[in-house]
């Protein structure tokens, strides 16, 4: 079972993360569980009437437009990233639309192929929760979302940029 | 020059703490080579052919002499006693251990340096004109927005892993020099009728292997909106640049498919969400920044007596003449020249420098150019600020230390990519083609009768000795295992961008300065009076090139 870090610390993981091919959550297996689906099986679900924000999330793949989310983000407390590839940087971009241009509070979590030194930037970016392996040492990985205590740029964790915070 | 505060030194130090221990992860097998990879990449660090290669950013140029001395004790002291300067301004080690790197970064921290985003796909070193804040065409001083992008680039959370590298360079004078229009975003300072200062953006030029001169986006965006208009461009890239093939994933690529106005539509709507966010930038901030790059304590001097008793010194001398003539420029103050210290001897691969010479120079930027010293993308060395007083003793000191090679601007000034002797992209090598160039035109009164000419050789299509740009472009091909050299005519950096034409079947490296002389004579002979080779080029068309250099085969 994957282990989940929110918010900086180590925390029981309630959502399960439905793949692209596996079937969508049946309505008994909403009312049991929580699920975090593919875009276009939430767009299903959501059409057939199932799934509230306290069952049913969403994630992107990169190639998702993050517009397209939109018109839903009231309906959500958990939109997910996922990285095909580490060396693929979109996920940063949509985190930081869905936080900044979107204006969703709710959690992003990111799952994939993310390593922990993409976590300080990726927190800066508006994300606030990583899946992580059984077995990766998550201690090591908390302590890289404080590699550094300050940054130039302004982001999700800073709304100011350094030059505003000069004195 | 930019002086670190507390915050800048606290970032840079982070960052040698955390590649540190991202090495040590590494060394003990925690962290897979291709995780380490583009980790590395982005603290300038590659494995090449035959050793590490760690690439030193240098902030649009400009260095100190403690910078330097520190540069030549790394050298000594990590590496095999010399560096060499690159084609954006940057300064690479050719042999240091892996294992030494964090050590050599924390050492260049000392002195407010670091190696961060000068390779992996992210935002780059900023690059500008070596002759920012004292060019006599000088509009507006770039190097304070250098800095300002040098800080909004450095440790971005978000445009760390781009489709694919991201250069940026400004230019702040009517003669472009810092090559903005080969650039993923070239920025020229303009001001407009109101007399407020701006920027007209170029994006989507580049070198490589699909060659594009940048087209404009915006003919004048005011100077606060420089962050958040840069931040819009590059998130478009990074969410619909090409990431399926490396060779395509660059935004001029983006630029292209999309068309130059509806990529410049998108853009303004990317950054019509973002216009007024906190990143633009306060006067408060620019303010701060020009602070940095205020006028030295100049004499006040009379230009003309100067300019006089240099003429009368120079009419005894031919080789200090000669040199007046091409390493020497003008100034905009009275009684300051500026003196480009040429890397390219006969004998020494272009660019390359050597821990005592480091150290040399130095001590005469201390005593001569208010202790800085600037480099550039020609891979020379200079000094922007030399008394006219002063150059006949500095000229003698640079003459002992080999820098005074009257050829700036001139054929054996070349641009070379360390290509095959080190590079593991290169095809081919391009120091031994530079050297039998250097050797076949060892005249100095041929190569001055010449004039302006701009050789550039790249090892392989990648580009990094911008073959593409030269008036003559050297390009090392494979052909099945064995090294070729294709030749172009008719590129230009500057105003007057262009990419040069391709003259035909490629060469053996050995035929290659027989090959050059040919160009020259066609050149030679079909000139009109004061008409430099580029010129006689466009004038003649490549056809009688072609027939010259092919003729034997026919």
């Amino acid at each position: 079972m994957p282990k989940l870090i929110k918010d900086g610390i180590l925390t029981q993981n309630e959502w399960q993360w439905l793949v692209t091919d596996e079937a969508a959550p049946s309505a008994e297996a909403l009312e049991t569980g929580k699920w975090i689906v593919p875009f276009s099986v939430y767009l299903t679900l959501k059409s057939e009437g199932l799934g509230n924000a306290k069952n049913l999330g969403v994630w992107l793949a990169s190639a998702d437009n993050v517009q397209d989310l939109a018109p839903h983000l009231k309906d959500l407390n958990i939109v997910g990233l996922n990285f095909e590839k580490f060396a693929d940087g979109r996920s940063f971009s949509q985190a930081r639309i869905i936080r900044e241009q979107l204006d969703f509070g709710g959690e992003i979590r990111v799952n994939g192929d993310f390593y922990q030194d993409q976590m300080f930037y990726l927190a800066r970016s508006g994300v606030n929760a990583f899946l992580i392996e059984d077995d990766a040492n998550s201690e090591s990985m908390i302590e890289s979302l404080s590699d550094f205590s300050d940054s130039y740029q302004a982001a999700c964790d800073e709304p100011q940029p350094l030059f505003r915070r000069r004195v | 020059m930019y002086v670190y505060d507390e915050h800048d030194r606290q970032i840079i130090s982070e960052r040698v703490n955390q590649f540190r221990r991202q090495t040590e992860r590494f060394l003990a097998g925690q962290l897979k080579e291709e995780v380490y990879l583009p980790l590395r990449l982005q603290n300038g660090l590659y494995v090449q052919r035959l050793a590490p290669m760690l690439r030193i950013a240098v902030p649009y140029g400009m260095l100190n002499v403690a910078q330097l001395r520190k540069l030549a004790h790394i050298t000594r002291h990590y590496d095999k006693g010399y560096c060499h300067i690159t084609t954006r301004q940057n300064i690479q080690l050719n042999w240091p251990n892996l294992e030494d790197v964090p050590d050599i970064l924390a050492e260049l921290a000392e002195v407010e340096m670091h190696a961060i985003q000068t390779s992996g796909n992210c935002i780059r070193n900023v690059t500008s004109d070596q002759f920012a804040g004292v060019a006599t065409d000088e509009i507006i001083d770039p190097r304070p927005y250098c800095e300002i992008i040098r800080q909004w680039s450095t440790l971005h959370p978000e445009f760390a892993f781009l489709p694919r590298k991201f250069k940026i360079a400004v230019s702040g004078s009517e003669e472009d020099r810092a090559a903005i229009r080969f650039h993923d975003i070239g920025l020229q300072i303009v001001k407009n009728d109101s007399g407020a200062i701006g920027f007209k953006v170029l994006v989507g030029g580049g070198l490589g292997r699909t060659p594009v001169i940048g087209q404009v986006v915006r003919e004048f965006l005011p100077e606060q909106d420089l962050l958040t208009y840069l931040e819009a461009i590059v998130r478009h890239y990074n969410l619909n640049g090409r990431r399926d093939n490396k060779y395509k994933a660059r935004i001029k690529i983006l630029v292209r498919a999309m068309g130059v106005e509806a990529y410049a539509a998108a853009i303004e709507q990317e950054w019509d969400k973002i216009h007024d966010s906190q990143a633009l930038l306060t006067d408060k901030e620019i303010n701060r920044t020009k602070s940095f790059f205020t006028e030295p304590d100049y004499e006040s001097f009379d230009e003309k007596s100067c300019a006089d008793t240099l003429n009368e010194r120079a009419q005894k001398d031919k080789d200090f003449s000669n040199w007046l003539a091409h390493n020497v420029g003008k100034h905009r103050v009275a009684g300051y020249r500026t003196v480009t210290l040429s890397l390219k001897p006969n004998g020494i691969a272009p660019g390359d420098i050597t821990d005592s010479q480091l150290e040399a120079i130095a001590d005469l930027a201390e005593e001569y150019s208010f202790g800085e010293v600037r480099s550039t993308h020609e891979q020379n060395l200079v000094f922007a600020d030399v008394q006219t007083a002063h150059l006949r003793r500095l000229w003698r000191a640079l003459t002992k230390l080999g820098f005074a090679t009257a050829n700036i601007g001139t054929l054996t000034d070349m641009i070379c990519c360390p290509g095959g002797d080190y590079c593991s992209l290169a095809n081919a090598k391009s120091i031994p083609v530079a050297e039998a160039i250097q050797n076949e035109f060892d005249d100095l009164d041929y190569i001055y009768d010449l004039g302006e000419i701009e050789l550039n050789i790249s090892g392989c299509m990648n580009a990094c000795g911008h073959h593409h740009i030269g008036h003559i472009g050297i390009l090392g091909v494979d052909k099945r295992g064995e090294e070729f050299y294709q030749i172009q005519l008719g590129g230009a950096q500057g105003n007057n961008a262009n990419i040069g034409k391709v003259l035909g079947p490629s060469f053996s490296r050995e035929s290659v300065p027989n090959v050059i002389r040919k160009l020259l004579d066609v050149y030679v002979e079909s000139r009109v009076e004061g008409e430099a080779f580029v010129e006689t080029y466009h004038r003649v068309g490549i056809t009688p090139f072609k027939e010259r250099v092919y003729a034997k085969a026919n």
